[in-house]
């Protein structure tokens, strides 16, 4: 027997209780032995930790319903989980309980070319169905970095993004209807192929609710007809600030490309070496730069992203020739953050946004917070959305220097909030950056939000301790503070 | 403070204003709303309906163009808006309302138009709210950032939401360059089979249309099927409208393939002045009329849709790409609906009417716990 904590109250997990899940989807998908459950007691976000006390991998939405169920009867706490590459501990089960594992969900229900929808269970993994997708002429939008293992449920919950939703958006623009199980264990459906109807946008509420509303069971997402034609650029500097500049001025210039990406020289440096591309070493800075659309336009974009780029100080702005070398970039670009372990033993990503034409000014923040601190700092992010990513290096066995990279990140977090922006543009607040909400919220504004959570989810069960800090918070003590470790990073 | 008519008219002129319109008419006891309703007005529970106007709350909060995005007071008239943003060659793409309406109304109203098939609606372009809620709550939610997941997205809800949740006093929208060139296209067709078989080529073409419409013309009456008495248009009684975008060299470029892709069709008009995308836009206000029925479905039934209405006398126009059907109801006919209702429920889909389908109506269970929610004393009359 334990005790698990939703934060508002214990509840204890019996025999019965196990007895009962046991029976829902067998012994063979349900683990409860302290060793395997040590594997789900984070994602990737290892600051913090919270063991399970249980995770059960239903395959289908009876079980889940029938897990939520038993769960409500017994007030234990439940929390979903697709891959576990939250960034920001989406998936931390916050005061133990059950974890909901969704990975055997995997299967695409049904895919309409002519009416331009998929139909997926949550466990399915983004690429997979864009994989599906090849030789239709559609693909499924949203591209997380992490797209080669993150699920689409998982994107669901965190409302993620990717290089290509600077021109194709974010995954709410992409999904017309979810099912789920509500806390109280009842399966409802918002939205389908039509929308949604007359009613509220249900739909766009849920989406990015961070496993607060219910668990998904289905999804129904558009799919989008592929470019006929693309243009891929490097564009290479000799300083980060005519890199922000170009950046500024291709924004400026009203071209909104399909994916506009900065990496900085230790970046870049660190993709040398591990994929041998051919990025000059010597550079500060460089840009990956793709427009797509009709053959007949493409070459007119890129020619004029060239010049505004070459306008900007850039010392060269290579095309990429072949399709072999454009899908080699994009492998570096994706695999940015694997190539990290070649500079530090430890790292940190962050996820602040800022209006896109205060790019410069925080790169420039970012900077003197590094020197001030003594933190090693690259940068590899979506520089169209303003959308960054500074990666802090350090080594986890040096205490003192952890201590500087929490001071660091705050400090660039709080400079995204004063300059207009966010502390997360596709990360979530998770459990990570939920002592910002009362910086970029009001009180009111908090309060209507915790009201809306009740609506969906009124006892706190479901994902207690997430992305609201009145949700379930002091629940917070059973989470073990480890020391900012190695991040699996996207 | 802010005025008060005889007409119990509220023309406040700030967020705190209206949250003390609100505090006031739940003390009060009365309804709040922020178009005009009569006293009698089936909907009000209230004797005294006070309306909410915000032509105070009328200005730019913040136009960083380069970002591309701007932040207005929710009672800027929506054609003002447009105009400050052409200054800047930019856009909010959304049509299909009358000019004179606010941007709150807008976006409450969640009004849509032919060019969503290429821009989406106005989910995609709200970022950043501030609303004030039925207890008299100011919230905010987004921000001004294009790319942010911080907090729950209550920009979508409130879109569409019809003032049934709060009062919106500032919207943040995301922007789009204007294009250089746009060009529309219409094709006619004499028989379904053909305009069903062009949908599906246009549904994969080379270009990129960023409206595809159709009209539908109901089957020709007896009488001038046997003594040919009609107008001649019966020989071609569907017709598409597909408009493209960007320079002129890639409009004409997307004209040459759509004319492969509407093969069956034939090509009757051929309107290249600069504001023909614009134009048919503009007419296509006609989907917020009260008396117009909207069917919602999936675009592969919309053919069989607009068939089957056709064959009961009734002809149809929308959105071919979206799936959106618009049946004009006379006056005076009471069985439209049901017909509607009737096809609908043989392929997929939804029906509605602006003034007898609102989302405060919705009974489930969440829509009902969500409009207790921002609204739990029912002061906001739809």
């Amino acid at each position: 027997m334990t005790t698990a904590d939703t934060g508002t109250t214990s509840c204890v997990i019996t025999a019965d209780f196990l007895t009962e899940l046991a029976a829902i989807v067998g012994c063979a998908r349900l683990l409860d032995s302290r060793d395997e459950l040590l594997v789900y007691e984070c994602d990737g976000y290892v600051v913090e930790k919270s063991v399970p006390d249980v995770v059960v991998f239903p395959e289908d939405a009876a079980e889940v319903v029938a897990i939520v169920a038993a769960c409500a009867s017994y007030n234990v706490p439940f929390v979903p989980r697709g891959a576990g590459t939250s960034l920001a501990g989406g998936c931390l089960p916050v005061g133990g309980g059950v974890m909901i594992a969704l990975t055997k969900m995997r299967r695409i229900l049904e895919i309409n070319l002519r009416d331009r929808y998929a139909v997926v269970e949550p466990g399915v993994v983004n690429v997979n169905l864009t994989r599906a997708l090849a030789g239709t002429g559609f693909h499924y939008a949203p591209d997380p970095s992490s797209q080669g293992a993150c699920t689409i449920g998982g994107n669901v919950a965190t409302n993620s993004g990717g290089p290509h939703t600077l021109k194709y958006g974010v995954t709410v623009n992409h999904v017309i209807g979810i099912e789920f199980v509500s806390p109280q264990g009842e399966l409802i459906e918002i939205g389908g192929p039509c929308g949604k109807g007359n009613g509220f946008d249900l739909p766009g509420l849920f989406v990015g609710s961070e496993g607060t509303f219910g668990v998904v069971t289905k999804v129904w997402v558009r799919i989008t007809r592929n470019p006929a034609a693309y243009r891929t650029m490097l564009a290479i500097f000799d300083s980060v600030d005519d890199t922000t500049q170009a950046i500024s001025n291709i924004i400026g210039a009203g071209i909104v490309p399909a994916a506009l990406e900065m990496m900085d020289k230790g970046i870049v440096g660190a993709l040398e070496e591990a994929f041998h591309f051919g990025f000059p070493l010597d550079a500060e800075a460089v840009l990956l730069i793709e427009v797509d659309g009709l053959e007949v336009a493409v070459d007119a974009e890129a020619e004029t992203i060239t010049r505004l780029c070459k306008d900007s100080g850039a010392r060269e702005v290579r095309l990429s020739q072949t399709e072999q070398e454009r899908a080699l970039l994009w492998k570096c670009r994706k695999q940015a953050f694997g190539a990290i372990g070649r500079l530090s033993p430890s790292y940190c990503t962050q996820d602040g946004v800022v209006p896109r034409t205060k790019v410069p000014e925080i790169l420039r923040f970012i900077a003197e917070v590094s020197k001030r601190h003594d933190i090693r700092v690259v940068n590899v992010f979506h520089a169209g959305d303003g959308n960054l990513h500074p990666i802090l290096l350090f080594d986890e066995r040096n205490t003192e220097q952890v201590k500087r990279v929490m001071l660091a990140s705050d400090e660039i977090l709080g400079k995204c909030i004063e300059l207009g922006g966010s502390v997360t543009g596709e990360h979530g607040i998770g459990v990570e950056k939920i002592s910002f909400m009362n910086r970029l919220f009001t009180d009111e504004d908090l309060a209507v939000m915790e009201d809306v959570r009740k609506a969906f989810n009124p006892q706190g069960r479901c994902s207690p301790g997430k992305l609201l800090p009145t949700a379930g918070a002091c629940g917070m003590e059973h989470i073990e503070k480890n020391l900012p470790g190695r991040q699996a990073a996207m | 403070m802010s005025d008060i008519s005889p007409e119990q008219v509220v023309t406040p002129a700030s967020a705190e204003e209206v949250a003390e319109i609100v505090r006031a008419a739940i003390a009060d006891r009365n309804q709040i709303s922020t178009r005009y309703i009569s006293p009698s007005d089936g909907n009000s529970s209230s004797d005294v309906v006070k309306r909410v106007n915000l032509q105070k709350m009328n200005s730019v909060v913040e136009y960083p163009a380069r970002d591309m995005t701007v932040t207005v007071e929710a009672g800027m008239p929506v054609s003002e808006l447009g105009g400050i943003l052409a200054e800047e060659k930019q856009q909010l793409p959304i049509d299909g309302f009358a000019p004179s309406i606010s941007v709150g109304a807008l976006v409450a109203g969640d009004a849509t138009g032919p060019r969503q098939y290429g821009y989406g609606t106005l989910r995609d372009y709200v970022i950043g709210i501030e609303a004030v809620d039925g207890q008299g709550r100011i919230f905010h939610a987004g921000g001004r950032v294009v790319k942010n997941v911080a907090g729950y997205d209550l920009c979508r809800l409130v879109v569409g939401s019809r003032g049934s949740l709060g009062i919106l006093t500032r919207i943040t929208f995301k922007l789009k360059p204007l294009p250089a060139c746009s060009m529309l296209r219409s094709f006619r067709f004499r028989d379904t089979a053909g305009l069903d078989k062009s949908l599906g080529r246009l549904n994969v073409t080379a270009a990129n249309p960023v409206l595809l419409d159709f009209d539908f013309g109901a089957a020709a009456p007896m009488q001038q099927q046997t003594d040919g008495s009609g107008s001649g248009n019966e020989h071609f009684p569907q017709t598409l409208h597909i408009g493209v975008e960007g320079t002129e060299a890639a409009c004409r470029w997307q004209l040459d393939e759509l004319r492969k892709d509407c093969a069956e069709g034939e090509q009757f008009e051929s309107d290249d002045s600069a504001s023909a995308v614009e134009q048919h836009c503009r007419n296509a206000e006609y989907c917020w009329n009260d008396n117009v029925i909207r069917i919602r479905t999936i675009p592969s039934k919309l053919v069989t849709v607009a068939s089957e209405l056709a064959a009961t006398g009734y002809s149809s126009q929308g959105h071919a790409g979206n799936g959106y059907v618009f049946v004009k109801k006379e006056a005076g006919d009471g069985r439209i609906r049901a017909i509607c209702e009737e096809v609908v429920s043989r392929h997929s889909g939804s029906v509605s009417q602006w003034s007898v389908d609102h989302p405060a109506d919705s009974t489930d269970v969440l829509s009902l716990r969500l409009r207790n929610t921002f609204d739990p004393h029912s002061v906001f009359c739809n």
